[in-house]
């Protein structure tokens, strides 16, 4: 067995060169793939010069970001390379956080940026770059919503998410009920007037609802609280008033029959078309990624008008640098870039992403009449609604409160469980997640 | 008699062979390593790692999620295996039996297992959808009252079921077509001899002979019907639907892991889930296994053959 190298060798010696074993190239292969490999790993090494950038689909105009490949703007010569990061963005920036390598010089965040807040000291505080002077351009909800607790500015703000309320004024109209923007708003000061008009909805038009469903319609509520589940210092505050409340307002909207049930995005899809949701607060996006994309045939119905109870947000994305960034100076120039005036509309006209500046939301394509809602210029309602969105601390923590809660909103409508049985399952199971992280 | 290598005589063939070796220690074994370390820890994937002892598994093994989603998780597998087993058995035989067009069936059994997930998960949610989707429509067409596929617990877990047997439902007659062809003719012959028909060869010649292929396919689909993940969280979301009906052991650990970022407690549902799985490989091995040389069955059938 010992001789069967080289035999090979012997063998293959009559086509190749007989310096040219099995032995040999194996070795030589062995060789090749280790440099292969060392390669692979000297790529990093990319000078302060360009800056990688991740972010996902849709989440900025790719026209805006494709010419700073050959510089940013006053960055002395440094370029951007973006990437389109697919698929569960969020999990894959956790991965490279904690790989340690191939991490991005910058990236966005989406609302989930409170996730960051206990390892701020992965990216850098963006207050040491002189972020402060800007400060006063921007909404100041959207501007605490990137800062932690111990005052470090994690994210820069990028698009908000004001909310509204979206209803069908054809179908208003042919009931007999109020159906111009002024008259609903009217109609809607209160939740309780929500739950009231939507009532007479629900009479007058055969089948019409007002919230595809009831965690929907929390989310909305919640979206407007100036207080979340867990405050700035850690300490719970779920177990107060203003959840309660908006687990109440869902459980009125359920007895009055004014939710779709539709748990699934296809149900959600077809009553948006077949003209059962008359109504839904919703946040400026679902402009597009309601009526517009989903149900085409309805152009020219909708209508929107101030939210119930006052302005809220949800959705809205951020920008941040991490700390491996080697040119933390020529990132935040591409920061400033990014969101000066000049872009912020640009990305509202090409991408619908909704500003956070004042300056951009005073500026005239906010006025622009939008035909799929009848020629109103709701990009009005949503600037006011910007403006007013109340200043809340979002926890890392929320979403441990929020999931357990609005799974019980679920059952309710869904299984028909008793929704005192499904509050106090919600409590129980919100109680039992937050004491394994220490929150008590 | 050839000598053994000395190992610094043979490390070419060992530098040969190390390919495998080296990957599954960094991709495979490793991972497995440190899954069990940051199981006695808290780690949120980005800070330190704070160590907690056994804090995990005692949260795990008190907490009535994790034992409704092993619920869960146990009667979707039984609602799927039994059914798509003794299909993919029926299914092989019929097969096995085509004369014509043989290929054209083995693919279109077969392309569902490789069809794309996502692409499969539209196509049953606008099947099962409620309100607008194409069964509830049938069935009210036919004026029979529409079932909540996706929202009522137990239809939750049939659908699911429906969804995994129609996947897997071909890659299993695949297998057993593969086991019935190793069968050999004479003993047929020797059925037909005895004047048995078909259904009675089926029974006591097809099914005992294919003894260890059942007994792979049904250690296969019980490992893979515990790891049940992608069909319910494509169908239902990252909690399972209402009254997390759809939530199995490894979407309560995704769930866990990387919606929540909690690794420290992903790994230890890891660890439970690998345990159980253990278990009832041991049971299956137990009950299907025995006999295991073939004359040992064939004399078996012989006297099921003289007693039928």
């Amino acid at each position: 067995l010992s001789e069967q190298p080289r035999t090979i060798a012997a063998g293959t010696g009559g086509v190749a060169s007989p310096r040219l074993s099995r032995r040999r190239l194996l070795q030589a292969a062995a060789l090749a793939g280790l440099s292969v490999g060392a390669a692979a790993c000297s790529t990093d090494t990319n000078s302060a010069k360009d800056l990688s950038l991740w972010l996902w689909k849709n989440s900025c105009s790719p026209e805006m970001l494709a010419p700073l490949a050959n510089g940013i703007p006053g960055a002395g010569g440094a370029t951007l390379t973006p990437n389109v990061i697919g698929g569960d963005f969020g999990s894959k920036l956790l991965i490279t956080l904690a790989g340690r390598t191939h991490v991005p010089d910058l990236t966005f965040l989406n609302s989930d940026v409170a996730t960051y807040f206990p390892n701020a000291d992965q990216f850098v505080d963006l207050y040491s770059l002189g972020a402060k002077d800007l400060q006063k351009d921007f909404l100041p909800f959207k501007w605490n919503f990137g800062v932690n607790p111990a005052g470090r500015m994690v994210g820069f703000p990028m698009d908000t998410g004001p909310t509204a309320t979206f209803f069908r004024n054809d179908l208003l109209a042919k009931a007999g009920l109020p159906h111009e923007p002024d008259t609903v708003a009217k109609e809607t000061g209160s939740w309780a007037d929500f739950i009231a008009f939507g009532s007479e909805i629900s009479k007058a038009v055969k089948g019409g609802f007002v919230t595809p469903t009831l965690s929907a319609l929390f989310i909305q509520v919640m979206a407007q609280s100036p207080k979340q589940y867990v405050d700035a210092q850690g300490h719970p505050i779920y177990t107060e008033a203003h959840v309660q409340n908006a687990w109440d307002i869902c459980i009125k909207a359920f007895e009055a029959g004014l939710s779709a049930n539709a748990q699934q995005s296809t149900d959600q899809t077809a009553v948006l078309a077949n003209g059962k949701q008359v109504a839904q607060v919703n946040a400026v996006w679902w402009v597009v990624a309601g009526p517009e994309q989903l149900a085409p045939n309805t152009k020219g119905n909708w209508r929107i008008c101030p939210a119930p109870a006052g302005p809220g947000n949800y959705g809205g994305s951020f920008v941040a640098i991490s700390k491996y960034c080697k040119n933390p100076e020529a990132a935040w120039k591409f920061i400033t870039f990014l969101e000066n005036k000049e872009n912020e509309v640009t990305n509202l006209a090409e991408m619908f992403l909704f500003p956070s500046r004042y300056d951009a939301l005073a500026d005239k394509a906010i006025a622009k009449p939008y035909e799929f809602f009848g020629g109103q210029p709701i990009l009005e309602v949503f600037s006011e609604a910007a403006k007013g969105v109340p200043l809340t601390y979002y926890s890392p923590y929320d979403s441990l409160v929020s999931t357990p809660i609005q799974d019980e909103l679920t059952n309710v409508e869904a299984t028909g469980k008793n929704p005192a049985a499904a509050w106090k399952d919600a409590m129980a199971a919100a109680k039992r997640e937050l004491s394994r992280i220490g929150v008590s | 008699m050839p000598r053994a290598l000395t190992a610094k005589q043979s490390w070419r063939q060992y530098v040969a062979i190390s390919p495998y070796f080296i990957l599954f220690l960094v991709f495979g074994l490793a991972p497995i390593i440190f899954s069990i370390y940051i199981s006695f820890h808290e780690w949120d994937g980005i800070g330190a790692m704070k160590f907690v002892g056994l804090a995990q598994y005692r949260y795990l093994f008190t907490d009535p999620d994790f034992w409704h989603s092993i619920l869960t998780t146990l009667i979707i597998w039984v609602l799927n295996t039994v059914p798509m087993l003794v299909l993919a058995l029926i299914l092989a035989f019929a097969l096995h039996s085509t004369v014509r067009y043989k290929g054209f069936y083995r693919i279109a059994y077969f392309v569902p297992n490789i069809t794309s997930m996502v692409a499969m998960a539209i196509v049953f949610g606008s099947l099962f959808a409620s309100q607008a989707g194409l069964l509830n429509s049938a069935l009210e067409w036919m004026h029979a009252s529409g079932v909540p596929w996706l929202t009522n617990p137990w239809a939750i877990k049939i659908s699911v079921a429906v969804m995994i047997t129609w996947r897997w439902v071909g890659y299993n007659a695949i297998i057993y077509l593969a086991g019935l062809q190793a069968i050999p003719g004479d003993v047929y012959e020797a059925a037909k001899v005895d004047g048995a028909s078909t259904i009675q060869t089926f029974l006591r010649v097809t099914v005992p002979m294919l003894r260890p292929v059942i007994l792979f396919t049904v250690i296969t689909s019980t490992i893979g019907g515990l790891q049940t993940f992608t069909e319910p969280q494509v169908l239902l979301g990252d909690t399972g639907g209402p009254d997390n009906a759809g939530q199995t052991i490894v979407l309560y650990l995704y769930n866990h892991a990387f919606v929540n970022n909690q690794f420290g407690y992903g790994a230890a549902v890891a660890w439970a889930l690998f345990l159980l799985i253990l278990v009832f490989s041991v049971i299956n091995w137990r009950l299907l296994s025995g006999g295991g040389d073939p004359t040992a069955s064939r004399r078996r059938v012989g006297r099921r053959l003289r007693r039928g």
